[in-house]
């Protein structure tokens, strides 16, 4: 099945879960405004914010569908400030979150670094172990930059 | 006493050696059997050339035994010497054992034959001057009947004794008498000219050839006549004189003379001493006259005479033998004279009234010229000229006069006596055809002959061929069985086969006197011939520009002879080789791989296995592999250095690595509480 009956088939869900629908898309249009907003390739910060999101708006479709999927109920609820601020308040939350992981991530990622680095220093002093000094060719022994010797933390040291 | 020019060397010999070998003093082992006792010599049963010292039997006393310790430039007759053992010890000395055996004082090889000693004394000693003469009757039981079961033996074997002379003699109380040992030095090194046939008796000592049993049978008749009338034949006269008689009155008139001799005795001497070899007895005619047939053996008749002599520096010859011998004595002087004018020709057309011969003397100086460029076209003249007025003497060339079948072996002794000259002088007799152009002039050519003309043109061709294992040395050792290897790196070693190569290797690389391969033409010479099979692939690559590749082509060949000689050990030989295969294994760059080959080497020099050795590193697929993974090696860590400083420079700290890696850990983490979320909502409807 190509895109083309997928959509078919959203299409004659949308048709038949209408009322749903139009609740869903109120509640979720910040999501959708993100979305059509976010340049990122994947687009990380639009998943970020519509899942809380959707799971905010899920007690208004649940109560939707308790009522028989009316399109009053469906306007009712969607206009319900309760409901309205858990399902915006919940895509507030996954935009906090996306917003609070990159500081957390660069001392991770500093840290990792320097792991790796270690761990291809140990490759490297085992292929001059295994194949003489001469392996190195034209690169600096293992340990050392290009710049001069490391200090313990890692930053080169001129001369 | 007789005191013959080479018998007189011979004595000087021996004196030297005496003195040489006078630091060893210790009782040497003499494999299982027996030992050699050097400080208890015996100049009783000295031979020339040779030390003769006392041995002893391991197996207990009784039978009592001397030994030669020989020199390798006289190199004992080692192709006959295993023959000769064999042979019954009635009438003759014979070896019991022989070999090369190391003498732990100087750490040398040497060669020692032992013999068990023979009955009664030497029949000349300084107490018995002379030839004492003996009865009819003692001479046939006590002398010929003896000899005669030797030659029969000799003949079955095919072995020519070629040392049968008075000083070489021992005879007991009761008259018997034994001859001495022929084993020690090469055949006829230091037979007198009174003992020789005329051909061999104006050879050079080393010129003689390996001889036959017709010159064993000269030499029998000569003693049989110095039995016959007591007293020195010749005595006095030097060994040029002594030739010169026989070549004026032939060699029974030089030596019985108008002496008076048993009439019995005429008849075997006179075929015994005749001058032409194919009429000379044999055993055969022995045999028929000792069971009491009558025989009429033919002298050879002598050369004819000029009308008129030819004077050469002052004497005069009136036949041409006399005079070519004369021009062989005086090489430089005959040689202008031959170049310079026609007077021999003359002479020979106008006095000796032989046209044939003068025609012959004249294009022998004009067909040399072909020689050119081969050696002395002038010398060369002289020899043709020689061989065509005498074609019974032997080859004479400057210093050096030869027998026919005995150019190789004169090479083989030139060379093992460090004679330059006549080792130049031989090669120059082979290039140019001299051994062919005497051949031409014989009458009657036998099998024999041929087949040693074809063993000298196969000599030529090795001679010639430049290539590892061949050359000069290559012929020598195919042209003298039982030679010993004259390599000058083995220095005074006497290397008797590959067994004893091998041996004097270890030891020289146990005293530490190895430096470099220890290889020359001559040893390479040595193992090809000796070694069985095709080894050309090999030698080939001795040819490389490669030390590695040379010394592992050199550890094959001794590999192989190792693996053909019983497999002994030599760890000292084989510690020296892995040393210098280390420079290879240095060559490798992965380290593992070394230490894995410096173990190796080690286990194998253990063991002193040198063929193991050779094939260790015999493998390209080592440095190829060696190479290539270097090379991966190189490349991985060069991308390991880029990817280094690409982490350095903050290449995972960069803004969009980590606003990549933290939009998707968001993305991750929302996931999961959205899943978590959407779990106890469910879970709340539910209950």
């Amino acid at each position: 099945m190509g895109r083309i009956g997928l959509l078919v088939v959203l299409l004659l869900v949308a048709a038949v879960l209408m009322p749903t629908v139009l609740l869903l898309a109120f509640l979720m249009l910040p999501s959708g405004v993100v979305f059509m907003l976010d340049k990122g390739r994947p687009k990380y910060l639009s998943l970020t914010m519509a899942m809380p999101n959707f799971c905010g708006a899920m007690p208004a479709v649940i109560k939707l569908w308790e009522h028989g999927q009316t399109y009053a109920v469906s306007t009712s609820l969607m206009f319900s400030p309760g409901n309205i601020v858990m399902a915006y308040v919940a895509a507030a939350l996954g935009v906090g979150l996306f917003l609070s992981v990159p500081p957390i991530v660069k001392i991770y990622l500093s840290s990792a670094s320097d792991r790796k680095v270690e761990e291809l220093v140990k490759v490297q002093n085992e292929l001059v172990d295994a194949w003489g000094q001469e392996v190195i060719g034209a690169n600096p022994p293992p340990g050392e930059s290009e710049a001069g010797f490391e200090d313990d933390e890692g930053n080169s040291q001129q001369g | 006493m007789l005191a013959y020019g080479i018998l007189e060397q011979g004595m000087i010999d021996i004196a030297n050696l005496e003195n040489d070998l006078a630091h060893l003093q210790q009782t040497v082992d003499f494999g299982d059997r027996f030992e050699i006792l050097m400080s208890s010599r015996r100049p009783d049963f000295q031979s020339p050339g040779t030390l003769a010292v006392e041995a002893r039997s391991k197996s207990g006393p009784g039978r009592r035994f001397f030994a030669l310790v020989c020199q390798k430039k006289y190199p004992p007759r080692q192709d006959i010497m295993r023959l000769a053992s064999r042979i019954a010890r009635l009438g003759v000395v014979t070896p019991v054992d022989g070999g090369a055996i190391l003498f732990p004082e100087d750490g040398i090889f040497r060669y020692v034959i032992i013999f068990e000693e023979p009955n009664g004394r030497k029949l000349l000693t300084p107490d018995y001057p002379d030839i004492p003469k003996l009865k009819e009757d003692d001479i046939l039981h006590g002398f010929v009947s003896r000899v005669v079961n030797f030659f029969r033996e000799c003949s079955q074997r095919s072995i020519a004794h070629r040392a049968i002379r008075a000083d070489n003699i021992y005879i007991d109380e009761a008259g018997l008498v034994t001859l001495g040992e022929f084993v020690s030095t090469p055949a006829g090194l230091f037979q007198p000219a009174l003992y020789e046939p005329i051909d061999l008796g104006q050879c050079s000592p080393i010129g003689k050839g390996p001889g036959t049993h017709d010159d064993d049978f000269y030499s029998f008749g000569v003693i049989m006549a110095q039995f016959a009338m007591g007293g020195t034949l010749c005595d006095g006269l030097s060994e040029e004189d002594v030739v010169a008689r026989k070549l004026k009155h032939g060699s029974y008139g030089a030596l019985i003379g108008q002496n008076r001799i048993p009439l019995r005795l005429m008849e075997p001497l006179r075929g015994l001493l005749s001058d032409n070899a194919a009429d000379r007895w044999g055993l055969e005619d022995l045999e028929f006259w000792m069971s009491g047939r009558q025989q009429s053996p033919k002298l050879a008749g002598l050369p004819p005479k000029a009308v008129r002599y030819f004077k050469f520096n002052g004497k005069e010859h009136w036949t041409a033998r006399s005079l070519a011998y004369g021009f062989s004595r005086s090489w430089q002087d005959a040689k202008d004279l031959v170049n310079e004018n026609n007077e021999l020709e003359n002479w020979v057309k106008r006095a000796l009234l032989n046209e044939d011969m003068g025609n012959q003397v004249r294009n022998s100086v004009n067909v040399s010229a072909v020689y050119a460029g081969m050696g002395d076209i002038a010398d060369r003249g002289l020899a043709s000229v020689l061989i065509s007025m005498d074609n019974n003497a032997p080859i004479h060339y400057r210093d050096l006069s030869l027998r026919f079948n005995g150019v190789i072996h004169t090479l083989g002794l030139a060379v093992s006596s460090g004679d330059d000259q006549s080792v130049k002088d031989v090669i120059e007799v082979i290039k140019m055809k001299l051994a062919h152009q005497w051949l031409s002039f014989r009458k009657n050519v036998g099998l024999d002959s041929i087949s040693a003309l074809k063993s000298l043109d196969h000599m030529e061709t090795t001679l010639e061929k430049d290539f590892p294992g061949y050359g000069m040395p290559r012929a020598i050792y195919d042209g003298c069985d039982g030679m010993p290897c004259l390599s000058p790196l083995l220095g005074e070693n006497y290397c008797a086969d590959l067994a004893s190569l091998l041996a004097i290797l270890e030891q020289q690389a146990k005293a530490g006197a190895l430096d470099g391969i220890p290889v020359d033409e001559h040893i390479l010479a040595f193992i090809s011939k000796n070694l069985k099979g095709s080894h050309d692939k090999t030698l080939r690559q001795m040819l490389s520009d490669d030390f590695i590749t040379v010394v592992r082509s050199y550890l094959r060949l001794l590999g192989h002879a190792q693996s053909a000689h019983g497999n002994m050990s030599y760890p000292n030989l084989t510690a020296y080789f892995a040393n210098l295969l280390l420079e290879q294994i240095e060559q490798f760059k992965n380290t593992y791989f070394r230490d894995e080959m410096r173990k190796a080497l080690d286990i194998v020099s253990e063991k002193g296995d040198l063929d193991n050795l050779g094939y260790l590193l015999d493998n390209p697929k080592f440095e190829a592999q060696d190479k290539m993974g270097f090379e991966t090696a190189q490349q991985v860590y060069s991308g390991l250095h880029a990817q280094i400083k690409w982490l350095h420079e903050g290449g995972w700290q960069t803004s969009d690595h980590v606003r990549d890696t933290a939009g998707r850990a968001a993305a991750i983490v929302s996931a999961v509480l959205s899943m978590l979320a959407l779990m106890f909502m469910t879970l709340g409807m539910v209950l």
